[in-house]
């Protein structure tokens, strides 16, 4: 019988120990150091390649990528996507960065119905709220140049839903959080410390379930936008 | 799970032959996904040595699956998170069961899990009342048609565009056309609402991160992210195999995976949830349970020949171009893993050599799933290695295994097999078309009837032989 208590899972693990044949090893198990494979050849020094390497990635996933010199910049263009994307409405994060850059105000200067992720709020009633805006704005923790990808950390301000319920995602991110690849996201990362969630996310939401055709925003966004910013706003 | 014998293995597959738009639709999506996967790999460069590492990570884990258990188990619990063992099928119904009636539970919402098809997860929980839906596109689709998966995937890799807009014409009670965009968007309303409602989330694992204990889940549609961000609890099934030691191995693994699956550098998502949602999050589960299931595995560890099985990624790869599976589809294994993989595993998880042994014999040994494989598992060796088992265990038939002891006794002295070939050449004759056979009593018409079966040679080789020698010679 299956058990959450102490008892289940000592008889569980000494079936294995007793199926390997040795006793439970006491310390971690050690490896001869492996050789990892050459990465794809990036200076991670130049930040230039990097954008090259992403954008060009996020074109092949149709993820449309620009990059902006400055906060006054961000802003015409948050603005100018939602004229070109008719929204109506948006939900954006409550967090420092968005708050600074002043994308909320932005938004509805350009006469566009705002919601602030409120993580005191109901819970069915945010997350319903959240599923029927236009559009998700939210700030990428960091960016990977290699596969085009975003990855968001999950914490009370920063909702993992902002960026999959609507239809639409935008995510900003910081010009010097683009890393070459997965594994130098994973290095940010402190194993005893660990967000909730954090979510990779390479292009938009795809599936070629039906006869292997390709078809985009099957469940989450269908469209998804990154405004790379040059200077940091907390610089 | 009910254990097929001989014969119905034979009508499933001379079933699945007949099905024109099965194989027609097999036949398409596995070679897209196989071309995708060699330019993939191409396109990552050093691509076998990035497979020795995956391989290397995978064996290492197996030799020390307790450790890693027990430190991921920790650190499960150390985040916030339950753990529970389950030793059989059985225990991982009740498992789901009592988390899912403790929340008095009406709705679970589901991503793609292999090891709740293993165990009926479905089948159970509804007869108890709940509601359960599949939320992968395509895992909804079959759930639809009550149908299993067919390709671990592609799960519903056998069905067309019409059969679907028919299945979902008939949910919606009304015309659903059968293109692309009103199919998915179709999926997208019904899913999106099932999501919202749901109260219990159920995904599987891709991969389990010890150093952390992380879940890492990789999704194309974001159905996995659905599950694990909008209900209030999260159950997670996982293979007590999936386990990585550190991130780092993560990243290996997450290299190897989608490139081999459908040919992506990354999936659209790849989630690592580590427990349930922090103080102060409003979304994200509430409640973390992290299920970590035997059900059979403990048969492949225990065994040397076979532990290798266990390093499998589950990336299907090796259905892609197996040219048994290409045209029986997956139905024809009668088991939840089909494709080579599934046919080296599916008697060892069920410790059943004597019903599902011959499955050994879905394959042509070719050898092009060993070489498909990320992680390097000689898949055509265990098949040839089943196969030696199940005969020695006498699971043969009588007339295979009469047959063969003809066949040694006659061929272990060379007056015997002179006298046998000469006696071959004369009772051949009625079955003779120029230099080959057709037809013939039923064990032999299995093969003359589809395949070229050379005849006996009037002179044979060795008396060729002393002529040849003589001509060289000379």
């Amino acid at each position: 019988m299956a058990s959450q208590d102490g008892g289940a899972e000592q008889v569980f693990l000494a079936k294995l120990t007793k199926c390997l044949g040795r006793p439970l090893p006491d310390t971690r198990p050690t490896r001869p150091a492996a050789l990892r494979p050459e990465l794809s050849p990036v200076n991670a020094a130049n930040s230039d390649q990097l954008i090259s390497e992403f954008t060009s990635n996020c074109t092949k996933l149709t993820t449309r990528c620009t990059v902006v010199p400055d906060i006054t910049q961000l802003q015409a263009s948050i603005s100018a996507l939602l004229a070109e994307l008719k929204a109506k409405s948006v939900i954006t994060w409550n967090s420092a960065k968005i708050l600074q850059a002043g994308i909320p105000d932005i938004c509805r200067a350009s006469g566009v119905n705002v919601t602030l992720w409120d993580n005191l709020a109901a819970r069915a009633t945010m997350l319903r709220r959240c599923a029927s805006v236009d559009v998700g704005i939210t700030w990428a923790d960091f960016a990977i140049a290699n596969t085009g990808t975003l990855a968001i950390m999950s914490n009370p301000q920063q909702s993992r839903v902002v960026s999959l319920l609507p239809p639409v995602h935008i995510a900003v991110v910081d010009q010097n959080k683009l890393l070459p690849t997965l594994g130098n996201v994973f290095a940010q990362l402190d194993a005893a410390k660990m967000p909730a969630a954090v979510n990779f996310i390479t292009g938009p939401s795809r599936t070629s379930d039906i006869e292997m055709d390709l078809a985009l925003g099957v469940h989450g966004p269908g469209q998804v936008f990154v405004l790379i910013l040059d200077s940091s706003v907390t610089n | 799970m009910t254990a097929p014998n001989n014969a119905q293995f034979k009508r499933r597959i001379k079933n699945a032959l007949q099905d024109q738009n099965m194989r027609q639709a097999v036949k398409k999506a596995t070679a897209i996904l196989r071309n995708n996967r060699l330019k993939a790999a191409e396109e990552r460069g050093n691509w076998n040595a990035w497979r020795a590492l995956g391989k290397d990570i995978r064996e290492h884990v197996i030799a020390n699956l307790d450790y890693y258990l027990q430190e991921f188990a920790g650190n499960v619990r150390r985040n916030g998170g339950q753990v529970h063992f389950a030793d059989s099928a059985n225990d991982v119904i009740q498992t789901v069961s009592q988390v899912v009636t403790a929340h008095q539970a009406k709705i679970m919402v589901k991503s793609k899990s292999m090891v709740s098809e293993e165990v009926h997860l479905n089948k159970a929980l509804q007869d108890s009342g709940v509601t359960v839906v599949e939320t992968d596109l395509a895992e909804y689709i079959i759930q639809l048609a009550d149908e299993p998966p067919s390709h671990i995937i592609v799960p519903a890799i056998h069905k067309n565009r019409y059969q679907i807009a028919e299945l979902f014409s008939h949910v919606a009670g009304e015309v659903i056309p059968a293109d692309t965009p009103s199919l998915n968007s179709f999926a997208r309303r019904m899913l999106r609402e099932r999501f919202l409602a749901a109260d219990v989330g159920l995904s599987g694992c891709n991969f389990a991160v010890a150093e952390t204990g992380s879940i890492a889940l990789v999704t194309n549609e974001g159905n996995g992210r659905m599950v694990t961000s909008l209900p209030k609890v999260h159950i997670v099934l996982m293979g007590m195999e999936r386990i990585v030691p550190s991130l780092s191995d993560l990243e290996v693994v997450l290299n190897l995976l989608p490139r081999s699956a459908t040919g992506q550098k990354l999936t659209s998502y790849v989630s690592l949830i580590t427990g349930p949602h922090q103080q102060g999050e409003l979304d994200g589960p509430e409640e973390l349970h992290v299920i970590i299931v035997d059900n059979g595995r403990t048969n492949l560890l225990v065994d040397p020949e076979f532990r290798s099985a266990l390093h499998c990624i589950r990336c299907g790869a090796c259905f892609n171009v197996c040219p048994v599976y290409r045209q029986i589809g997956g139905f024809a294994y009668g088991s939840v893993y089909g494709g080579p993989i599934g046919s080296v595993i599916t008697p060892l998880l069920n410790d059943d050599l004597q019903h599902w042994g011959e499955l050994a014999y879905a394959s042509t040994l070719c050898a092009a799933c060993s070489e498909a494989c990320p992680v390097m598992i000689p898949l055509h060796e265990h098949l040839v290695r089943l196969r030696y088992r199940r005969c020695k265990a006498g699971y043969t038939p009588e007339l295979e295994r009469m047959a063969f002891r003809t066949w040694g006794s006659l061929f272990s002295r060379p007056g015997k097999y002179r006298w046998a070939m000469q006696s071959g050449y004369f009772l051949q004759r009625p079955l003779m078309h120029g230099n080959h056979l057709e037809g013939g009593p039923t064990p032999l018409a299995g093969w003359t009837n589809s395949r070229y079966f050379p005849a006996v040679a009037k002179e044979p080789f060795r008396k060729r032989w002393d002529k040849l020698v003589k001509e060289v010679q000379d």
